[in-house]
């Protein structure tokens, strides 16, 4: 298998494994969504963003987009650990039987709390509803006002990060379920969409 | 864009349910609350909350006490929910087991929220019915889920599409026909016989069929008001992420409009206006053939229908009722499209779909 972002190629596997699982099938761009999501959640414990392992942008939709993910995403289907069917990726069984063994992996298991926290807060919010909030969060919404696309977290990413502070100030970080702030801030953004 | 108000976020996150519930319970709260909505989305998958009769009361025990839910009944032990498509029942109360199993009790409840309350010490409970809407209750507080949708009953009951015709068939049946969207509510001059619009009810229409899309679909960016031209802009536009298919929806309404502050009627658009609509959507079409090539774009006329017999001309005065015949007189009224049939064979352009929105017959 050529060689791609073993942190990217991890987190595609068990993205699409979990969105599958909840509602059948991932497209790609919900990919990328699930995995910038993850990475807030990373920031928001406090961790440096350095330290994720792979970049975003921004497109001019608004949405997030990572070239090492998409590229992870390449290698996983040429190898058959990801399928496509219906323009959605599916994971293989051998991609679930190696997703297995790479969760076990300490780096890994580590990224499972963020991805988990992400993909679960579909239970509580309508994909498209989670789409459309994100798009509300100022980074990616300027993103969409310039209409081109910038790179995210490249030192012009102070107004997550006040969001983010903030956040933790009125709730705190110690969730059990990192699904919690996710949605909580979620719906904060999703108003905005209706004001 | 919205302004961004990191106040409003830190009162919104607080009040939060999740939050709040975290805060009460910590982990076996939020374990709980997990597997609670779990629940609830599997139970939704086979029922939709719109047509559920009574309450749904689901929960799930924090603190380890007596087996609740005695008094009951005999329950029902399920692994899922496939076999409740099937069930006759006005209430269901649920205990989400450790082993992942459903504890079952189909009653007819005298007092609903009393029971749920009365769960609370021990239990996270969620609670719903389609009048209070969704609630989570622990140690005898009511946390209200905020409904961020219109139209669905409960925000967890929201079914998904790929295909946008059966989405619009769906959305007349759910949210249209009857105007059980609250947005949708706001078009009527006379919400309590539904027989007159409110003067200019398209923007109202065009944000209904909006949010519900938005809400229905995964992979695709709906956009109000997109500007084909400089002089025809069109209702919705919709395009999907990965393919870059386009649907361009034109909006049409009919039927008798009436400006509530003076109380006079605005516009009587008739089955002309439909195919008014049918050649402006074509004339949209030609012009984004010729401005995006590349780009597979299909059309979709939308016909909001609320004509009445009986209301009399424009420049009458508004007729307060009409018989039950006359207020139903479209109903089955199919729009004749035949003197406009060349834009519709242009194969990039959908059936019309037709929204008949019912008028209040007691």
């Amino acid at each position: 298998m050529p060689a791609c972002n073993p942190d990217a190629a991890f987190d595609a596997l068990c993205i699409v494994s979990r969105v599958g699982a909840s509602v059948g099938g991932a497209y790609r761009t919900e990919v990328y969504l699930f995995s910038y999501l993850s990475c807030v959640l990373y920031i928001y414990r406090q961790n440096p963003v350095a330290t994720w392992g792979y970049d975003f942008s921004v497109t001019r939709n608004g949405l997030p987009f990572s070239a090492p993910l998409d590229h992870a995403i390449d290698v996983l289907m040429s190898g058959a650990l990801l399928n496509e069917h219906n323009g959605k990726l599916e994971i293989s069984e051998s991609g679930s039987a190696e997703l297995e063994i790479l969760q076990s992996l300490g780096q890994n298991s580590r990224r499972v709390e963020y991805i988990d926290g992400a993909t679960a807060s579909l239970l509580a919010l309508p994909m498209g509803v989670l789409r459309g909030a994100l798009q509300q969060q100022p980074d990616l919404a300027r993103g969409r006002k310039i209409g081109k696309t910038r790179r995210l977290f490249a030192g012009d990413h102070e107004d997550l990060y006040d969001e983010l502070e903030r956040l933790s100030r009125a709730i705190g970080v110690e969730f059990s379920d990192l699904m919690i702030p996710a949605v909580a801030w979620l719906a904060y953004l999703s108003r905005l969409t209706q004001e | 864009m919205t302004k961004f108000n990191l106040d409003a976020m830190f009162e919104s996150a607080e009040s939060h349910y999740g939050v709040r519930i975290q805060a009460l319970a910590g982990a076996p709260g939020a374990r709980a609350l997990r597997n609670i909505l779990e629940s609830v989305k599997a139970l939704y998958a086979r029922i939709a909350s719109e047509t559920l009769l009574g309450s749904v009361v689901i929960f799930h025990e924090i603190s380890p006490c007596g087996p609740l839910g005695n008094g009951l009944g005999q329950p029902e032990d399920h692994r899922d929910f496939s076999g409740f498509p099937s069930k006759k029942f006005t209430d269901v109360v649920i205990s989400v087991q450790g082993n992942g199993s459903y504890r079952c009790w189909f009653v007819s409840l005298e007092n609903p929220r009393d029971l749920a309350t009365s769960l609370s010490p021990d239990a996270l409970v969620y609670y719903f019915n389609r009048t209070d809407g969704d609630v989570f209750i622990l140690h005898n507080i009511w946390m209200q889920v905020p409904k961020f949708i219109s139209g669905f009953s409960s925000v967890f009951s929201n079914p998904t599409f790929d295909d946008l015709s059966e989405a619009l068939v769906h959305y007349h049946h759910s949210q249209a026909k009857f105007s059980n969207c609250w947005v949708l509510r706001g078009v009527w001059y006379d919400p309590e016989k539904r027989l007159h619009l409110r003067a200019a009810p398209e923007e109202l229409m065009r944000r209904s069929l909006e949010q519900f899309l938005r809400t229905c679909f995964r992979d695709v960016e709906v956009r109000p008001e997109q500007n084909m031209s400089e002089t025809n802009p069109v209702d919705i536009k919709m395009t999907w992420y990965s393919s870059g298919r386009i649907a361009i929806i034109e909006i049409k309404w009919l039927g008798q409009s009436v400006d509530p502050d003076t109380n006079r009627k605005t516009q009587n658009y008739s089955a002309g206006r439909a195919r008014s609509g049918a050649l402006q959507l074509a004339t949209y079409l030609s012009q984004n053939a010729e401005r995006l090539i590349g780009q597979q774009a299909r059309g979709y006329l939308v016909v909001f229908d609320a004509r009445r017999g009986g209301l009399g001309a424009v420049r009458t005065s508004v007729k307060l009722s009409v018989s039950q015949q006359d207020a139903l007189q479209y109903r089955d009224q199919e729009i004749d499209y035949s003197s406009v049939k060349a834009a519709l064979d242009r194969g990039d352009m959908e059936k019309p779909i037709r929204l008949f929105l019912e008028p209040v017959v007691v």
